[in-house]
């Protein structure tokens, strides 16, 4: 896999972390506000590159192939990426 | 009620005015940045809770987790953790590790 590529889902890995440990933290910090805005603009960031690397490199996941020829089994496998 | 007789070992060596001037920049950085410009030092920090008032015996108590600041994204995933606070690795502190 392409250098870019693979940088590309690394930080899509780490902004989906990241999210999910201010989901976390969110849980028991329902009224924190600066955590809120944290979590909301990490969501954004992590839709926008998410986005973007569908539109160069096709799905990640099956419910985002959405055009013809089916393009899911195009992409890499877990152990080829 | 713990204060700084509950930091482990591993912390003990860092001098107080350097994990002082982490943590008061850790709360100066920006948090809209989604990370923290030195958090290296984060890094050396211990969590100091505030003591538990009022705590009474035989009761078991976890001090509340205060945003403080955050790791980049991706040293979270690697650390796995985005919150310094909370990233110990086992066996960095011999006192809290069986085979550390």
């Amino acid at each position: 896999m392409h250098d870019a590529r693979e940088k590309m889902l690394r930080e899509i890995q780490a902004l989906e972390f990241m999210e999910i440990e201010l989901n976390l933290y969110l849980n028991t910090h329902p009224y924190d506000q600066q955590a809120l805005m944290i979590f909301m603009n990490t969501a954004q960031q992590q839709k926008m590159l998410r986005d973007n690397y569908e539109r160069m490199y096709g799905p990640l996941t099956a419910s985002s192939s959405n055009s013809f020829p089916w393009p899911w089994i195009e992409s890499p496998w877990p152990w080829e990426a | 009620m713990f204060g700084n007789n509950m930091m482990p070992e591993a912390y003990a060596n860092i001098p107080s005015d350097v994990s002082a001037e982490g943590k008061s920049k850790g709360k100066a950085a920006g948090a809209y940045k989604i990370s923290c410009s030195d958090f290296d030092m984060c890094k050396l920090q211990y969590y100091d809770p505030q003591p538990i008032v009022g705590a009474r015996l035989a009761h078991a108590y976890v001090p509340f987790q205060c945003l403080c600041c955050l790791y980049p994204p991706l040293l979270g995933l690697k650390q796995g953790t985005i919150f310094p606070e909370l990233d110990r690795p086992y066996g960095a502190d011999p006192a809290y590790s069986y085979d550390g």
